[in-house]
């Protein structure tokens, strides 16, 4: 009985592990949980292009980064940083010079409804201030800047509340426990809320996401022309509708705009 | 071993945490588990799964329905707010509130194990010499189950020591209040602080092997002698 379970298990198992068919081109991305529902939106685009399926995994950016670090099978890893891909890149995880910068996240403050002078609130906001955690994750440590840019960081100390990451600093305001925090415009876009006010982008350094192409990656030529589209000017004009700012320019310019 | 001072604090907070969950589900935990081991119907398998759910529910998702419990937007997160005097959400009560829920099966459980093996003939044979309920669990069944009780306890201190996904979403990581070690572990390591990493896990599983290890022992030392009843060995391992 036992056997005759293990083996059926067995066999399922193969069964889930093979792809449906095995000459089908698939490529395996890693994308920090954030960029996860941008990707998905313009996906379909260029799985209709190149007839190939990704197969999407996500998590933060940190978490990916260990497993990129430990050979994990991903033939292209999106982080929500810059610090990752860039160390991938200096442990020789990257393939030739495949790190490049493919989106660029905007800080929102979020604030109560009926709220005009935002700064001056926040100056004089009495309560919990929620903010993603600064030594871990991007949003957060552009929140820090954005407060010491401000001379505040000093002053609302006692009343910042780390949330692990953006998408957790996001839960706390949705859910009402705390009515004052920075979250990514990104976030509040695809939720379609107003009550938010975006950062003067000189108050921090840009938040920076970046790919790369993993040494390990079994389709480099496909992960390439993902990475491409991604920069393509198409792409980064949906972005900007989903609360993503402008590549800087120098970066556009190594466009590699094959697969268009 | 270098430990830096913001992690003994978390140390610190961690071991009050786990200190008073632990005191708190043992006064919660005595009379339930007596209840229940008492109690003829049919009822009583839904309570008990019910208690065990916290072991089903990933703990980052019992912290997010936590998360909505305290929210003001609605009746039961402003009653608790009122109840505790301030809003639940990054602050040490809400934590302890939290491990209550997280632990109470690692409470229950053996306490009604060793309720169910001779709670009924112990209570029986007190009702004969016509001693009240109460007092018979109290001066007999307690006594009788201490073995039980020491694993118990050190199974949900140990439980409430490492709890880590429900601390992320409700806590705040804030120093003091409620950055606990299993949260301050974890940016180590996402910080890629390898080196206060490993020290601080070291401390950690330290703590807990010295901890479960004085259960056993205790655990063996309070086994009623003489008698050969069951219940009498620690259930220390069926759990963990």
């Amino acid at each position: 009985m036992v056997r005759r379970l293990s083996l059926l298990l067995s066999a399922l198992l193969v069964a889930i592990a093979l792809p449906v068919n095995a000459d089908n081109c698939t490529l395996r991305v890693a994308v920090a949980a954030s960029f996860r529902p941008a990707l998905e939106e313009v996906l379909p685009e260029f799985e209709r292009r190149h007839a190939c399926v990704v197969q999407i995994s996500s998590g933060s950016s940190g978490v990916l980064y260990q497993q990129i670090a430990h050979r994990a099978p991903f033939d292209l890893f999106l982080s929500a940083d810059r610090e990752r891909p860039e160390l991938l890149e200096k442990q020789g995880g990257a393939l030739g010079s495949s790190r490049q910068t493919y989106a660029l996240g905007l800080l929102a403050l979020w604030h109560p409804k009926s709220e005009s002078n935002i700064e001056q609130l926040l100056q004089t906001w009495p309560d919990k201030i929620v903010l993603a955690d600064p030594k871990v994750a991007p949003f957060g440590s552009a929140a820090r800047q954005a407060l010491q840019s401000l001379d505040l960081w000093k002053k609302k100390q006692t009343q910042l509340a780390r949330a692990h990451n953006a998408g957790q600093a996001y839960l706390m305001l949705d859910s009402g426990n705390a009515q004052l925090g920075f979250v990514a415009a990104s976030q509040m876009q695809a939720a379609g809320r107003d009550n938010y006010w975006l950062l003067p982008q000189h108050l921090y350094k840009p938040i920076e996401q970046q790919l790369l192409i993993p040494t390990q990656s079994r389709r480099p030529k496909e992960a390439q022309s993902l990475a491409d589209y991604l920069r393509s000017g198409e792409v980064q004009a949906q972005l900007q509708h989903l609360g993503y700012g402008v590549l800087p320019t120098q970066d556009r310019s190594r466009d590699g705009g094959s697969g268009l | 071993m270098n430990i830096a001072a913001a992690d003994w604090q978390a140390l610190w907070l961690t071991l009050k945490l786990a200190g008073l969950t632990t005191l708190l589900l043992f006064i919660i935990g005595v009379p339930l588990a007596w209840k229940l081991s008492q109690w003829q119907s049919r009822w009583r398998h839904g309570i008990e799964v019910l208690i065990t759910l916290p072991l089903v529910l990933p703990p980052t998702v019992l912290g997010f329905y936590l998360l909505l419990l305290f929210s003001p937007n609605y009746a039961p997160g402003q009653w608790l707010s009122q109840l505790f005097d301030g809003p639940l959400v990054f602050s040490f009560t809400g934590l302890v509130f939290a491990s209550v829920i997280y632990s109470l099966p690692f409470m229950v459980q053996p306490l009604l194990a060793a309720f169910n093996a001779n709670g009924q003939r112990l209570t029986q044979a007190a009702a004969a010499l016509g001693i009240p309920p109460w007092a018979a669990l109290l001066k007999v069944l307690l006594p009788a189950s201490r073995a039980a009780i020491v694993s118990a306890c050190a199974l949900t201190f140990a439980h409430t020591l490492g709890e880590f996904g429900v601390v992320l979403m409700i806590g705040g990581a804030i120093p003091g209040e409620t950055q606990v070690v299993s949260i301050a572990l974890y940016q180590h390591v996402e910080a890629m602080e390898y080196g206060a990493a490993h020290r601080l896990a070291l401390m950690l599983m330290g703590i807990t092997t010295v901890l479960l290890l004085a259960a056993r022992w205790l655990g063996h030392r309070l086994a009623p002698r003489g008698s050969n009843n069951e219940q009498a060995k620690p259930v220390v391992g069926v759990l963990g």
